[in-house]
């Protein structure tokens, strides 16, 4: 595996990843809020919860980078499209299982059959993230098809 | 029936406001910020813009007051069957506070509360997004609450009923019933988020903790004002409103948190007030320095300092809480307007004026905030030098002057005095930090021309009174502020004679309009101007006549609602109130008139008013 250049272009990706779905909020495509639901895990903070976000978020796209390089060499195939299918994939993913996950590991998380206590405060996804608005699955599914499709087409 | 405005009270978190009646209802709020589109817009258009009412069921009467030193809103009620009390406020919390608890943007929390024997309610919250414009869909998430979004906006309506009590309609609607007993108390939380997830305040456990701290937040708030004088009540409730207005983020203070609310009942005289006024500069730095709060002072100056950024050199009349120029004009046609008074605008055609005493407000706001800060720093300086330069060359334009007349600009003697006033304030402010690039010869040949002329031509010796305009004939109340700013002394023989005839002539019922018989291009006759009462009340007392300035504050502070609020108009006939309400400039001229009563009162009076 080409580590440097994952590390790079992982950077990039998760970089042009965070600035799609934040432009997706003022387009009113969804109200999702990646950083500040990310912070939150580690802090109750409004002020620190955004940056902490965007380091966990940038940590995962590294993580994740890996992934897509072994996924990369095990096909023996590093084109855009590839990478872009992964990228679905993946994006499949975190909207089914990932923030279903998260709704029961985040500390300030309410639970769907618990209304909010005076720890768990956070709105939960609800399913494929609708909560957060109609065009949430859309925008995620997108940002990671572009995720992918950085790291195939950049990975040699 | 129209709902008086006396009978309204606000509540707040300084980034945004809500108007709550005597009937439980929240008539007024504009979320997130003073100037967003109104969510409960029912004081403009009761059928369409949209209310959220908790009041007895059957016939009640009701009382509303403030908690002592606070912005927390209680309306008692009394049925035939008992009594109970409903609190309002936004939940206001300390930055510290802030940095252990998640909390939403916004909270506006309603806490009902049995006194005696049982007393059966009802809620109807009916949210309707751009002033009443549009029906939300409501969604009923059971445990999570009514959620309904706009835009990127996020509202949630919480409480600590059980979820099946409240019944969520098509038609944009949710009703509940409840009874209450003696000590029982019954919770309700509208939050508003701008981002997912939504944070949603946890109500039976931590809501009324969170009450209870926004009271201590209120009452550690005011407990820094150091005024300790006359009128110490009214004093305080004025601060409280004007900490109320103002905008945190950026330290503006808006002129009123209402729109349109009428200056004459069914006329057209309706404006958007939800901005800032740069005319209010001055007595606002004055009257927050009096008061002992600085740190609202150096807000207020730093916003001034960045709002006029986009502008510079040249002053405008209005800006916006972020300082945004441009606030266009539009009006709302689907609402009938307060008490049918249309039309309904927002945004403020003001924004296009030229006001040549905005310049004098400006630096006499400088000048006065000067003991504050060491040195001015090198953009300030540049600033304030500017705005002398823009005044020689503009002081002897016509302009639309304080009152913002929309028929014609012609040549104001109170704006000329200002423009003196804003010389006179640079030559000290020179002086005093030796400031070597501003043209003190030239601010001192023109200042001493501004007040030749205003001597000349703006003293109507037929008359024995200053004018309106120069070579006039009418009069106008912004005269008074002459001696307030120093151009003259609250005794001087001119001075003396322009109060006795504005108080003569422009008085009625013993209120003072700020003008009368006055083409301003407008239908209909407003009532008697709020601050201009003040003004009168300050050149009365300085001027030796202290029982009567005495008579005329006690007789102005009787016509604020129950609540001690003021609005920027009184009807001279009905004492009633008109026009956007609260209004800042008038509370500000409150707590000024009674640092000035005061100031004689305890035999310590000083040369001028302001200086």
């Amino acid at each position: 595996m080409h580590i440097s250049n994952l590390l790079l272009w992982g950077f990039a990706a998760t970089l042009i990843l965070t600035v799609l779905l934040s432009a997706s909020r003022p387009l009113g495509l969804t109200r999702m809020d990646l950083p500040f639901m990310l912070g939150t895990i580690f802090t109750s903070n409004r002020n620190n919860a955004p940056w902490l976000g965007f380091a966990a978020h940038l940590t995962m796209g590294w993580l994740f980078a890996m992934i897509y390089g072994a996924a990369f060499e095990s096909a023996g195939l590093a084109t855009w499209w590839f990478g872009a299918a992964t990228g679905l994939v993946h994006g499949a993913f975190v909207l089914t299982v990932g923030l279903e996950i998260m709704n029961y590991i985040h500390p300030r998380m309410a639970r769907p059959y618990q209304g909010p206590t005076p720890t768990r405060q956070l709105e939960p996804p609800g399913y494929l993230a609708l909560n957060y608005g109609k065009g949430t699955p859309l925008v995620t599914l997108l940002g990671h098809f572009v995720y992918g499709a950085v790291l195939g087409a950049f990975y040699s | 029936m129209t709902t008086r405005l006396s009978d309204y009270a606000l509540i707040g978190n300084a980034h945004a406001a809500a108007l709550v009646n005597t009937s439980g209802a929240i008539a007024w709020c504009c979320l997130p910020d003073f100037d967003s589109p109104g969510i409960f817009s029912a004081i403009l258009d009761k059928a369409r813009g949209g209310h959220f009412s908790i009041s007895p069921i059957g016939k009640y009467s009701s009382a509303q007051r403030y908690l002592p030193d606070t912005n927390v809103v209680e309306t008692v009620f009394e049925t035939a069957a008992g009594k109970a009390r409903l609190l309002d406020a936004f939940v206001a919390q300390t930055e510290e506070e802030k940095k252990r608890n998640l909390f939403p943007d916004h909270e506006l929390m309603r806490v009902v509360e049995g006194i005696s024997e049982t007393v059966n309610f009802k809620l109807e919250y009916v949210p309707r997004t751009y002033y009443g414009k549009n029906t939300p869909h409501l969604e009923d998430r059971q445990n999570f609450g009514v959620h309904f979004v706009w835009k990127e906006h996020i509202y949630t309506l919480l409480s600590t009923l059980p979820p099946e009590q409240l019944t969520v309609e098509a038609t944009g609607k949710a009703t509940a019933s409840f009874s209450l007993h003696p000590g029982e108390r019954v919770l309700f939380s509208f939050s508003h988020s701008n981002q997912s997830p939504a944070i949603l305040p946890e109500l039976k456990t931590t809501g009324w903790a969170r009450m209870q701290r926004t009271i201590s937040f209120w009452k550690n708030w005011i407990g820094k004002c150091t005024y300790a004088g006359l009128y110490k009540e009214e004093v305080r409730r004025s601060a409280l409103v004007l900490k109320l207005l103002t905008y945190a983020p950026s330290g503006a203070i808006i002129a009123a948190p209402t729109t349109s609310l009428p200056e004459k009942p069914g006329g057209e005289r309706n404006w958007d007030y939800r901005y800032c006024w740069l005319r209010d500069a001055s007595f606002t730095v004055r009257a927050l320095l009096k008061l002992g709060f600085e740190e609202e002072t150096h807000a207020y100056m730093n916003w001034i300092m960045h709002a006029t950024r986009l502008t510079r050199p040249r002053l405008q009349v209005v800006y916006s809480v972020f300082g945004h120029a441009s606030l266009p004009e539009q009006t709302l046609d689907w609402l009938k307007g307060y008490a049918d008074s249309s039309p309904v605008r927002v945004g403020n055609g003001a924004d296009q004026q030229f006001q040549l005493d905005v310049y004098g407000e400006v630096l006499d706001a400088v000048y006065a905030y000067s003991p504050l800060v060491k040195k001015l720093d090198r953009d300030a300086r540049k600033f304030v030098i500017g705005l002398g330069k823009i005044i020689c060359e503009t002081w002897d334009k016509p302009d639309n002057g304080i009152w913002e007349v929309r028929s014609s600009a012609v040549q104001h003697t109170h704006s000329m005095v200002m423009a003196w006033v804003g010389l006179d304030r640079l030559i000290k402010l020179t002086e005093k930090y030796t400031w070597h690039d501003a043209p003190l010869d030239k601010f001192r040949k023109v200042a001493a021309s501004i007040k030749y002329k205003v001597e000349q031509f703006g003293y109507n010796s037929a008359l024995n009174s200053y004018t309106h305009e120069l070579e006039g004939n009418t009069l106008d109340a912004s005269l008074l502020t002459l001696s307030l700013v120093g151009y003259c002394e609250p005794t001087s023989a001119r001075m003396v004679a322009t109060t006795k005839l504005i108080q003569e002539r422009l008085t009625e019922n013993k209120l003072l309009y700020r003008y009368l018989n006055l083409d301003d291009g407008l239908e209909g006759k407003e009532g008697s101007f709020g601050i201009c009462n003040f003004w009168l009340i300050e050149n009365l007392a300085r001027s030796g006549k202290l029982e009567e300035a005495m008579a005329l504050f006690e007789n102005i502070v009787k016509c604020a609602s129950p609540t001690g609020l003021l609005s920027e108009e009184i009807d001279p006939a009905s004492h009633a109130l008109w026009g956007n309400y609260p209004q800042g400039f008038t509370h500000i001229g409150l707590i000024n008139a009674a640092y000035a009563i005061n100031e004689v009162y305890q035999q310590t009076p000083k040369p001028y008013a302001y200086l």
